[in-house]
């Protein structure tokens, strides 16, 4: 296993990606906890695991209030007594309106920059230093293949998560952390389904994607199981592409 | 005489910087019309009166000036305030600015977008860093919606030290490729072909000017 005893942070943990991120931990040997918004979905995704035999909680955070996400650190803390990792996966997506940028109302903007932006720098603010303390540490964020031909609000935010990407792992390289950035293309998760057709989807992955395959999030977290282990000590400040080759073959 | 961009109307933000004023004197130079609005302004009304002063609009330049900007800060150590008022200043401005003034544009057959960043940008070392980053994601997402109507948004990003303003002091990136520092004037040229009939066919791109400070092979 390559994650025994490590200590491992999801934020929205309860469904989609993040969930499959939370598996992943477990099954590498990885103490989990599982955070989200939902908090008692959370809580069940967090049970499933200690049923199985491993160490899960599940604690609610809003990421972009600095009061929930220090909760957050501190609740893990409290629970396993480190922090080796930070998995700041929660993000608004599911069900977002696809406004042009043209029409994006401000107020809307702002909601994105508040949490798919501001929430992970919260993320980050809030297990450093702990990290810092220990030595080591590994952070990292999901941003997303739009983010190379940004369309709208989302993608333009996941832009500025490379950019966070960059930044901390600049300011956090010496003390030990390493920080790097996810960027999965189109997966197959309820939040992707709902915002695009069987036949859309079959489109993009036919002609955007050089393996013609949709991933799976299992695939996205095998590749976070890496970024996180001890495998990828020497990897910081970059953005791993998971996306079967979807930014590799622009259309 | 005929000047490339006579009859031309200009807005340029941030014009109390040295990059965006340099800008503005070269698409004056060039015949254009151009109002010039502050770092700080309250940009939608602003972009709207300037608007109605010009008669309409064929040309934005947008910037906000880093000589006002607080301190940087580490990003695991940042407060709130500085980090929401990076974003702020340096994005959210331009998103707003480009907003007021692109459905003039597209309403108007065509126009050019010009967003002035700084190296800063790249390293995202700071709040201004990562603030400006957005800029260039806004550069490409309004190219793509602009560009049926025949606007074109492009991006310069300037070399460091006319980040600050200072074009006195030595050069901080002794590896330049061209062996000296950059003043206010160095991207004014590319900001002219972006903005005059030369950039038509030119959009969604992130231009570096830094004297192969850094360089790309891609």
């Amino acid at each position: 296993m390559l994650l025994q005893d490590k200590v491992v942070i999801v934020t929205g943990a309860a469904q989609g990606i993040g969930r499959a991120h939370a598996e992943a931990l477990h099954r590498e040997g990885a103490a989990v906890v599982l955070a989200d918004i939902q908090g008692e979905a959370a809580e069940a995704e967090a049970g499933k695991i200690v049923a199985a035999g491993g160490k899960a909680i599940g604690v609610r955070v809003d990421i972009s209030s600095a009061a929930e996400t220090a909760a957050m650190a501190r609740a893990t803390v409290d629970a396993f007594g480190r922090i080796d990792g930070l998995v700041n996966n929660a993000a608004i997506y599911a069900g977002y309106v696809h406004h042009t940028l043209v029409d994006l109302p401000p107020d809307y903007w702002q909601r994105f920059v508040d949490v798919n932006l501001t929430g992970v720098l919260l993320g980050a603010q809030a297990v450093a230093p702990q990290m810092i303390e220990q030595g080591s540490g590994v952070i990292v964020n999901q941003s997303s293949a739009g983010a190379d031909q940004p369309r709208n609000q989302y993608s333009v935010t996941k832009l500025g998560v490379q950019g966070l990407t960059l930044g901390l792992a600049r300011s956090l390289g010496p003390q030990g952390v390493r920080v790097n950035c996810l960027a999965p293309g189109v997966t197959d998760t309820e939040a992707t389904r709902g915002h695009y057709s069987a036949e859309q989807l079959t489109a993009m992955v036919e002609q955007r994607t050089l393996l013609r395959k949709m991933a799976q999030p299992e695939d996205v977290a095998d590749v976070l199981v890496w970024l996180v282990s001890d495998l990828a000590r020497i990897v910081t400040g970059q953005i791993v592409h998971v996306d079967s080759g979807y930014v590799a073959h622009p259309a | 005489m005929s000047k490339e961009l006579n009859e031309k109307k200009a807005i340029v933000t941030g014009a109390d910087g040295p990059l965006a004023a340099a800008a503005a004197d070269v698409l004056e130079a060039a015949g254009a019309t151009v109002e010039r609005i502050d770092t700080g302004a309250a940009l939608a009304e602003a972009c709207r009166g300037a608007i109605e002063t010009l008669g309409g609009v064929d040309i934005l330049v947008t910037h906000s000036s880093p000589a006002t900007d607080g301190p940087a800060a580490e990003l695991h150590e940042i407060a709130a305030g500085p980090w929401n008022e990076a974003i702020d200043r340096h994005a959210t401005s331009v998103f707003t600015a480009i907003q007021t003034v692109a459905p003039a544009m597209q309403a108007s057959g065509g126009g050019r977008i010009v967003n002035l960043t700084t190296a800063r940008a790249h390293s995202c070392a700071d709040q201004h860093g990562v603030a400006e980053l957005l800029v260039h994601g806004f550069t490409v997402g309004f190219a793509r919606e602009l560009g049926g109507d025949g606007v074109t948004v492009n991006a310069v990003e300037v070399g460091a030290i006319l980040a600050i303003g200072d074009e006195r002091g030595p050069d901080p990136y002794p590896n330049r490729a061209v062996a000296r520092a950059g003043t206010a004037t160095d991207p004014a040229a590319l900001v002219e072909l972006l903005a005059g009939p030369g950039g038509e066919w030119i959009s969604g791109q992130v231009f570096t000017v830094d004297g192969g400070g850094w360089m790309r092979p891609d």
